[in-house]
C-alpha cells in the first residue's frame, strides 16, 4: 500500500468509455478504464500511440473533440466533472487541474510576451492585479529554474528553446497551485539532456507543491524516473497497474515486459538486433475478440484469442489483465 | 590540411574542413570525417548542435562556406548542377517526420515511382510497378500499400515508406536524420533493425543522426559527437562506449533514461552533476575557447582561451578536450 492510500483520491475515474462517431462507424478509443490518483501521488500512464492514454485525460479535462462521447465517471477532488458545462469546468481547468502537452510551442500564444501569458492566469483565475501577477510570474520562472527570469518575462515564445518553453508551461500550470498536474508526453519532443533536466524540474516541483501528477508517455524509461505507480494501456484498456518498482522489476503482463525490453539502454551488452515489439498496436477502432494483444504476444493461446481477459487483482495493489501473467 | 581524426581506408565520402555559416553564426566549423562503403557512422548531439545542418550540407541542400566533400573522385561542393543531380541518385535521405516528408496527395506508389521516373525514365510501367512492389515488400509493408495514401499509415509505417522511397535507386549513401525520434520506443527497434538489414543486403553506407546514444550504439560502426558545430569526439563504436573521453559525451550518456535504475523509494537518483546543466547557448553567445566550457564541470583557464583541437586517444579514438587526460575515469 502506498502511504497516501488512506486519504481521498484527488482523481477517481470509473468505467470511463470514450467513443468517436466516425464515418466508418463508432470507434471505441477508451474502454472501461478505471483509475485513481491519490493526493501527492505520481501516476505514470504508459502505452503506444493509439492506446487511448491521452484520450482518458482529454475526457477528464472536457477537451474531447465534438464527435466524441464519454461515459462513466470522473471525480476530481470528490466532485463529478465528466460532462460538466464548459463554464463550470473553466473554474477548475487551468487552476486546480492543469495539463501540459508535448509541444509547448503550440500551447503558448505566439504574439504575447511570456510574462503577460503567465500573469494572465492569475488575473483571470485569482483576481490578482497585473503588478502582483507579474511578480508571481517571475517567482514561478525561478521555481522551474529558468535562468534570467526577468528577461524571459519580456521575451516571446519563439525566442525560447524547446526546453525553456516547456519550463514556462510547467510554471504556468503551477501558478494557481493545482491539486493535480497532467503531463502528456512533456519531454517527447526534447533532446535526452533537456529531457533529463525537465524530469528533474517535474520531480522538484512535485515535492515542493505537494500536488498529484499524472505522467503520460510511450517511454517506460521516462515514466520510471518519476512515477509511484504505473498503469499500462493497450488498445483502449488498462492491461496492468502496479507500484512502479514492482512493475519495472517484475512485470506481469507480457506487453509490459516487452515494452521494458524495448527501451534502448546502455547498461546491457549491445545486441545484434535492437529489441522491439513485432507488428503494430491495434488501432483504437479494431473490435477485438479475446485479448487485443494476442496477435503480438509470445504467450498467446487459444483462450487469449477467444476470451477477453478481465483486469484482476493479483495482490493488494497490483492488477493485470492477462490469462497467462508472467510470474506468481 | 589536417586529415580526419579517425582515418577510414578507401572512404566513399570524405568531408574535409567543412564550414557552414548562417550570417555571423558558424553552424559548422572545420568538420572532417570519412564514411567507408557499407559503413554506418552515427552522428550525435543536441538540438542546435549542427547535426541536421551537416546532413543538409552533405547533400548540398544548403551552401557551405568552406571545405570540400569528396565523393566518387570529385568535390560535390564545386561540381556543376547537372553533375550534382546525377550524384543525388546515390545520395538519399530520410527524415524525422516521415508523414511530413511524403506528399499527402500522392499515393505511396506514386511517391516511390518519382525517383524511378527521374533516373530510369526508360522503365516500362509494368517494370516500375514490380520494382515498387518488391521494395514495399522488402521494407515490410503489406500488399496493396502502393495504392493507399500516407495518412492511412502509422508513424512507423510512414518511416518504412520513406525508407522504401530512399532505397528505390539503391543509393550508396543514406543520410538518416533522426529517423526514429518521433516513433514510439516499442517500434524504434523495428526501423533500426530494418536499416541494418538493408545495409547488409545492399551494402548501403549510412550517416545516422540521433540525440540518443543508446540508439546510435545499436546501428553505428563509428560515432561522431558534435557540439555547437564542432566534432568533439570521434571514435569506433566500442572504443567510444567503453571509454567516452569528452565530458559532453558523458553527459549525453548519463541522460539516456533507464527504467531499471529505480531504487525502492520510487524515483531514481539523478546523476545530476553528470547531466550537463543548461542548454547549448544561442548562436550569438557561444563562449570563447571550448564552446562547452560553460556547461562543463571540468573547465579551467585554458578552456576559456583556446579552442581544443581533435587529438588522438587511441588509433580509433579522438577527442577535442583540453582536460581529457585528467578528468575522472569512466564510469
Amino acid at each position: 500500500m502506498t502511504r497516501h492510500a488512506a486519504s481521498m483520491p484527488t482523481l477517481c475515474i470509473e468505467n470511463l468509455q470514450v467513443t468517436y462517431a466516425l464515418a466508418g462507424g463508432p470507434v471505441e478509443a477508451v474502454r472501461d478504464v478505471s483509475l485513481t490518483v491519490a493526493s501527492r501521488e505520481c501516476l505514470g500512464i504508459v502505452g503506444e500511440s493509439g492506446s487511448g492514454k491521452t484520450q482518458v485525460f482529454m475526457a477528464a479535462m472536457g477537451l474531447l473533440a465534438k464527435n466524441a462521447q464519454a461515459s462513466g465517471s470522473v471525480r476530481f477532488d470528490g466532485r463529478e466533472i465528466l460532462g460538466l458545462a464548459p463554464k463550470a469546468l473553466n473554474r477548475i481547468r487551468g487552476s486546480e487541474l492543469t495539463m501540459i502537452f508535448q509541444d509547448p510551442m503550440s500551447s503558448l500564444t505566439p504574439h504575447l510576451r511570456i510574462g503577460v501569458q503567465l500573469a494572465e492566469v492569475l488575473v483571470t483565475h485569482r483576481g490578482f492585479s497585473w503588478r502582483d501577477a507579474m511578480r508571481a510570474a517571475r517567482f514561478i520562472l525561478e521555481r522551474v529554474r529558468v535562468p534570467e527570469p526577468q528577461r524571459r518575462l519580456r521575451q516571446y515564445p519563439h525566442e525560447l528553446s524547446g526546453g525553456m518553453r516547456q519550463r514556462v508551461m510547467i510554471g504556468m500550470s503551477l501558478l494557481c497551485e493545482p491539486k493535480l498536474l497532467i503531463a502528456d508526453e512533456p519531454t517527447s519532443a526534447l533532446d535526452v539532456t533537456v529531457q533529463a533536466q525537465i524530469m528533474e524540474v517535474l520531480r522538484a516541483v512535485r515535492l515542493e507543491a505537494a500536488m498529484g501528477m499524472v505522467l503520460i508517455s510511450h517511454d517506460l524509461g521516462v515514466v520510471a524516473a518519476l512515477a509511484d505507480r504505473i498503469l499500462v494501456m493497450y488498445a483502449g484498456r488498462v492491461v496492468e497497474a502496479s507500484p512502479a518498482g514492482d512493475l519495472l522489476q517484475r512485470p506481469q503482463h507480457p506487453y509490459t515486459a516487452l515494452l521494458l525490453q524495448c527501451v534502448p539502454n546502455l547498461r546491457t551488452a549491445r545486441l545484434e538486433r535492437m529489441p522491439c515489439l513485432p507488428g503494430q498496436a491495434l488501432g483504437a477502432g479494431v473490435r477485438e475478440r479475446g485479448c487485443a494483444f494476442a496477435p503480438r504476444c509470445p504467450r498467446a493461446t487459444e483462450q487469449c484469442r477467444s476470451e477477453q481477459p478481465p483486469l484482476r487483482s493479483l495482490q493488494q495493489s497490483a492488477q493485470v489483465a492477462c490469462h497467462h501473467p508472467l510470474s506468481r | 590540411m589536417p586529415p580526419p581524426a579517425v582515418p577510414v581506408s578507401d572512404p566513399l565520402l570524405e568531408v574535409r574542413n567543412l564550414s557552414v555559416n548562417f550570417g555571423a553564426f558558424a553552424a559548422l566549423a572545420q568538420v572532417s570525417f570519412g564514411v567507408g562503403a557499407g559503413e554506418t557512422v552515427g552522428l550525435v548531439g543536441e538540438s542546435g548542435s549542427g547535426k541536421s545542418t551537416l546532413a543538409r550540407a552533405l547533400l548540398r541542400l544548403i551552401p557551405a562556406a568552406r571545405g570540400s566533400i569528396v565523393w566518387g573522385g570529385m568535390d560535390l561542393l564545386s561540381c556543376d548542377a547537372a553533375t550534382l543531380r546525377r550524384q543525388r541518385r546515390d545520395l538519399q535521405m530520410i527524415f524525422q517526420d516521415p508523414l511530413a516528408s511524403l506528399d499527402p496527395r500522392m499515393t505511396v506508389g506514386e511517391a516511390l515511382a518519382e525517383p524511378l521516373g527521374i533516373f530510369e525514365p526508360g522503365l516500362s510501367a509494368q517494370a516500375r510497378r514490380s520494382r515498387i512492389e518488391q521494395m514495399l515488400e522488402r521494407v515490410g509493408l503489406a500488399h496493396g500499400t502502393a495504392d493507399r495514401y500516407p495518412h492511412e499509415f502509422s508513424g512507423g509505417q510512414c518511416q518504412r515508406i520513406g525508407i522504401a522511397r530512399a532505397m528505390m535507386l539503391r543509393p550508396k549513401l543514406l543520410v538518416c536524420d533522426e529517423p526514429v525520434s518521433s516513433l514510439d520506443v516499442s517500434i524504434q527497434g523495428q526501423i533500426v533493425n530494418l536499416l541494418m538489414d538493408l545495409q547488409q543486403e545492399f551494402g548501403t553506407a549510412m550517416l545516422f543522426i540521433s540525440h540518443n546514444l543508446a540508439v546510435v550504439r545499436h546501428i553505428s560502426h563509428r560515432v561522431l559527437v558534435i557540439y555547437l558545430g564542432r566534432i568533439v569526439e570521434h571514435a569506433a563504436r566500442d572504443a567510444l562506449f567503453a571509454a567516452p573521453a569528452h565530458p559532453y559525451t558523458r553527459a549525453l550518456l548519463a541522460a539516456v533514461p533507464d527504467p531499471t535504475r529505480v531504487p525502492a523509494g520510487g524515483a531514481i537518483v539523478a546523476e545530476e552533476n553528470m547531466v550537463a546543466a543548461g542548454e547549448p547557448p544561442p548562436g550569438n553567445a557561444v563562449p570563447s575557447g571550448c564552446a562547452f566550457r560553460n556547461r562543463c564541470r571540468y573547465a579551467e583557464g585554458i578552456c576559456e582561451r583556446e579552442i581544443p583541437q581533435l587529438e588522438p586517444v587511441s588509433a580509433q579514438h579522438a577527442v577535442a578536450c583540453h582536460r581529457w587526460r585528467v578528468i575522472a575515469p569512466y564510469p
